[in-house]
């Protein structure tokens, strides 16, 4: 069942800080990778980027569940994302959307001409996790 | 053993995640303070904060899968370091100076962007480690962006 993400997470997703995502093979192998997108699609869906067939592409394939942490570092706060792939989507708004966000982002971190968006895929929200951190002032 | 370009490129790195999956094949993620070499030079070892810790030993004790990501930010040099779990530890010491550097070395990296009114919440972010987890290195792959991601670097593919 899914579950809604909180209104407050939404800045989060827009911060530029890379989220980092784990996935599992059939085989039982993790996989964890650096994603720069993570989209808010609906209450319950976000989407990330297919920017490569990659690991991470094969894997949901054969094994939908995903797990994104959204890192925000000036608010002391990490974002644990439980999800479920659902769908891919080549057209339409979504799409639109992510791929003018990944030029952006391609362009301010250099990665112009790298980052291509192939498709966005859509996931279900089966948990969310918010997890702060103490600040340890003088460290 | 583990190829002495990764070696260096350990002293380089500054950020890292690890990941685990339970015995269901959900994934779970894992923060990640510090790295260095095992003394066999085909072993690494992880340190994680106590916050990295829900899911961590339960699965690596039903399975030992182990993976970690590690990145020199802002070049974006990134490996991912896929193996078998083999042993876990409370920290040490000397474990703490590593992470301790490591922060710093991010840190920095990060200031040159963001000025100094990153440092705090940078220091805050590079949570003090807790747990150190030895994993014997399998398999290394390259995750830099762009068409080369994904090659396997160790063992060579044929």
């Amino acid at each position: 069942m899914a579950v809604r993400l909180p209104e407050e997470i939404r800045p989060v997703m827009d911060n530029g800080i890379p989220a980092v995502m784990v996935t599992c093979s059939a085989a039982g192998v993790p996989n964890t990778t650096v994603i720069s997108q993570v989209y808010y699609v609906d209450e319950t869906h976000v989407a990330l980027s297919f920017q490569f067939f990659n690991k991470t592409i094969r894997n949901v394939r054969e094994n939908p569940r995903a797990n994104v942490t959204l890192q925000d570092i000036p608010g002391f706060t990490l974002w644990i994302l439980d999800l479920e792939f659902d769908h891919s989507e080549t057209e339409g708004p979504v799409f639109d959307a992510m791929d003018m966000q990944i030029e952006a982002i391609a362009s301010a971190t250099g990665m112009s001409g790298i980052f291509k968006l192939r498709a966005a895929d859509v996931y279900r929200v089966l948990a969310v996790e918010q997890q702060r951190y103490e600040q340890t002032p003088g460290r | 053993m583990i190829p002495g370009k990764i070696v260096r490129f350990l002293d380089r790195a500054n950020v890292s995640h690890a990941g685990t999956r339970d015995r269901n094949l959900v994934p779970h993620g894992h923060r990640v303070s510090g790295w260095r070499l095992g003394a066999d030079g085909r072993t690494l070892i992880v340190l994680l904060p106590e916050g990295a810790r829900a899911h961590l030993l339960e699965s690596l004790e039903d399975n030992g899968q182990f993976a970690v990501t590690l990145e020199e930010y802002p070049a974006h040099e990134t490996y991912q370091f896929k193996g078998r779990y083999v042993r876990h530890r409370p920290v040490d010491g000397e474990d703490i100076e590593v992470a301790d550097r490591l922060r710093e070395r991010f840190l920095n990296s990060v200031i040159q962007f963001f000025g100094e009114s990153a440092a705090s919440p940078v220091r805050a972010f590079s949570q003090r480690p807790s747990l150190a987890v030895e994993f014997l290195v399998d398999e290394i792959y390259v995750q830099t962006p762009g068409p080369g991601a994904g090659a396997r670097l160790f063992p060579a593919e044929a």
